[in-house]
């Protein structure tokens, strides 16, 4: 991690942590959820695609991609780091961006389930959610402020708010 | 997953050059405005790559959004700058409609149709396969939040999608047509592909 970097970037199903005073983002999250978990001086952050890695064919799973491998991931992620402190998380995203479309192709609903798969998995880590942003029709930006653990949300008509 | 061959791309450039031309016609008979619209490129590219060429997750976009249904089943996913998509609604609606109101998103979906629905009876109509499109829906929003939900039924599969870059009026900028069959239909089209080669 480049000490002068005060951003940690995260891709689409991928995995990273900052320590303060960085901050952690994510952006054009739709269905997907974006999970912050942290301590008090640190924040791991996964962009999550799918609720559930049994999902997949292929062999070679990305534990990030899905919410029941990407929050035991994002606990482990911590604890190498040697923090043992409380964790706390909170989540964005789990957007409808195809309302319409709702009868044609189920899955297209993946954010309603992907955002239960991360509480499931939140809840089976024992770690409480302190804020929620989920549902909706609208893309999300955000960014976690390990400083003062708040979560900036952005969306194009909305603008930023901070939870 | 997607290994098409060379010739496999190009009959499926031949396709989709004929069929976007068709809907282009389609398009200047509403619009009572010559349009153009080529096929410069076909490729296949990584769903990591989709949108970075969008311009980036945060970059807002157009996008429509259909289902081709029938012994062939794909999904289909335009994609268009947000500044075109509101000069394309501006035309429709014949006055300075914000893309935002509901009347510009439901021109939008009225473009999208005649786009995707010309391209898709041309593929039938080329194919001799009993194919039809689904009514579309139209979003604008970032482009990592709109794309992303369309690729992810799919995902699963594999990670490849067709690109069929497309040019409308010799613009600049080019407009993505992305084309994902779904796992059992590779198999369709490239008999269908075999089959216009003989």
């Amino acid at each position: 991690m480049n000490r002068r970097t005060l951003t940690v970037n995260v891709g689409m199903a991928g995995v990273a942590y900052c320590l303060r005073p960085q901050s952690i983002r994510t952006s054009g999250l739709g269905s997907c959820v974006g999970v912050v978990v942290y301590t008090a001086h640190v924040a791991a952050l996964a962009h999550v695609m799918l609720p559930d890695s049994a999902m997949s064919s292929v062999l070679d799973v990305n534990p990030a991609k899905y919410a029941d491998t990407a929050v035991p991931l994002l606990a482990e992620t911590i604890h190498q780091r040697g923090y043992h402190g409380r964790k706390r998380a909170k989540i964005a995203g789990g957007a409808h961006m195809f309302p319409q479309l709702a009868t044609v192709d189920p899955l297209l609903d993946i954010g309603t389930r992907n955002v239960a798969a991360v509480r499931r998995a939140l809840r089976d880590e024992n770690i409480p959610i302190m804020a929620e942003i989920t549902g909706g029709h609208a893309g999300r930006t955000i960014e976690f402020f390990p400083a003062d653990q708040s979560l900036s949300v952005r969306t194009i008509h909305g603008g930023t708010r901070f939870y | 997953m997607l290994d098409l061959t060379a010739v496999e791309m190009d009959q499926l450039k031949e396709i989709s050059s004929i069929g976007f031309g068709h809907a282009a016609t389609a398009l200047s008979e509403l619009l009572q405005k010559r349009c153009k619209m080529t096929v410069p490129a076909v490729d296949i590219v990584a769903f990591d790559e989709v949108v970075a060429l969008a311009g980036g997750p945060e970059n807002v976009v157009a996008a429509i959004f259909l289902k081709i249904e029938g012994p062939f089943r794909a999904t289909i996913l335009f994609v268009l700058p947000a500044e075109q998509a509101s000069g394309i609604v501006r035309q429709l609606t014949g006055q300075k409609s914000d893309i935002d109101e509901e009347t510009g998103l439901s021109a939008l979906n009225e473009f999208g149709n005649i786009i995707a629905g010309t391209y898709v009876a041309t593929f039938a109509d080329m194919t001799k396969l009993d194919v039809r499109a689904s009514i579309p829906a139209s979003v604008i929003d970032m482009a990592g939040a709109v794309l992303t939900p369309g690729l992810l039924p799919l995902s699963v599969y594999g990670d490849e999608v067709i690109l069929l870059q497309t040019d409308f009026n010799d613009e600049k900028r080019l407009a993505q047509f992305y084309l994902l069959p779904e796992p059992g239909s590779v198999d369709v089209l490239r008999q269908v592909l075999k089959g216009l080669s003989q």
